[in-house]
């Protein structure tokens, strides 16, 4: 595919962009089954087989199934879907959060109550040394 | 002709409406927050607003990503709560006023709706 290449492809877990969403339409579609508390018991009773229900790639059921919730970013997934995962888990956005950033939900709330995200830190991919 | 008296705006995390069905409003972490709510709620019950309209990002609850619409004005008599993943909140649906004046969109939607959560929607697209 041509595609320009955008100043927000730097940024990590990919923006909302044409790229991303193609890549997350699939996903998403897994994600939003988990409305239902007969899908969520379904697809713990067996990930994978409910996994392969879904036009997904293997990577992308891979990181579902680690509950990989950064690489499911980088593959097009959505916090806002991403949700329902960790909810199917009994576990809290804030313990996802968390996870994503590398803290404990301790560390987590620790930080938010302190008046949220350091200002320091990298913000690209770039920063981050991988460009 | 209606008056509009103010726009009023919060945060919208889905932790806010655990916190709530939790009882943990009042807990420390969360204290500061909802103390935030008290003059607003204050203000509410004060000028008694005839009509609402409530403008929410919908979180993917009711377009699973095949359509997202930038807006969407909702017109049916009712809209459940969703599930999203710990099963609906425990509040009540959303119902519009009844013998309202309808939106014009009425006469070419459905009069009433349910969550889609009992759907399975299940993408062919590859």
């Amino acid at each position: 595919m041509n595609r320009k290449p955008q100043p927000y492809d730097d940024i990590p877990a990919r923006p909302c962009s044409t790229p991303s969403a193609r890549a997350g339409l699939s996903p998403q579609q897994f994600l939003y089954s988990l409305m239902s508390a007969a899908n969520r018991k379904e697809f713990l009773a067996g990930e994978h087989a409910y996994l392969m229900t879904f036009p997904m790639s293997e990577d992308q059921r891979q990181a579902v199934m680690k509950r990989d919730w950064n690489t499911l970013l980088e593959l097009g997934g959505v916090s806002y879907a991403l949700a329902k995962l960790a909810f199917t888990d009994e576990h809290s956005y804030q313990y996802m959060a968390a996870e994503m950033t590398g803290m404990t939900q301790q560390e987590y709330m620790d930080m938010m109550i302190g008046g949220g995200r350091s200002v320091e830190g990298w913000r690209s991919r770039k920063e981050r040394g991988e460009a | 002709m209606a008056r509009i008296i103010a726009g009023v705006g919060t945060s919208h995390t889905p932790a806010i409406g655990a916190a709530v069905d939790n009882g943990k409003t009042a807990e420390p972490y969360w204290a500061p927050l909802f103390k935030g709510y008290e003059p607003a709620k204050k203000w509410m019950a004060d000028v008694k607003p005839d009509v609402v309209i409530m403008v929410y990002n919908d979180h993917v609850n009711a377009f699973d990503f095949k359509i997202i619409p930038t807006f969407a004005i909702g017109c049916a008599d009712e809209y459940t709560i969703a599930d999203e993943g710990w099963g609906p909140r425990p509040v009540p649906p959303v119902k519009a006023i009844p013998n309202s004046p309808r939106t014009s969109c009425s006469r070419w939607c459905s009069t009433s709706s349910t969550s889609p959560s009992s759907t399975r929607c299940r993408s062919t697209t590859a």
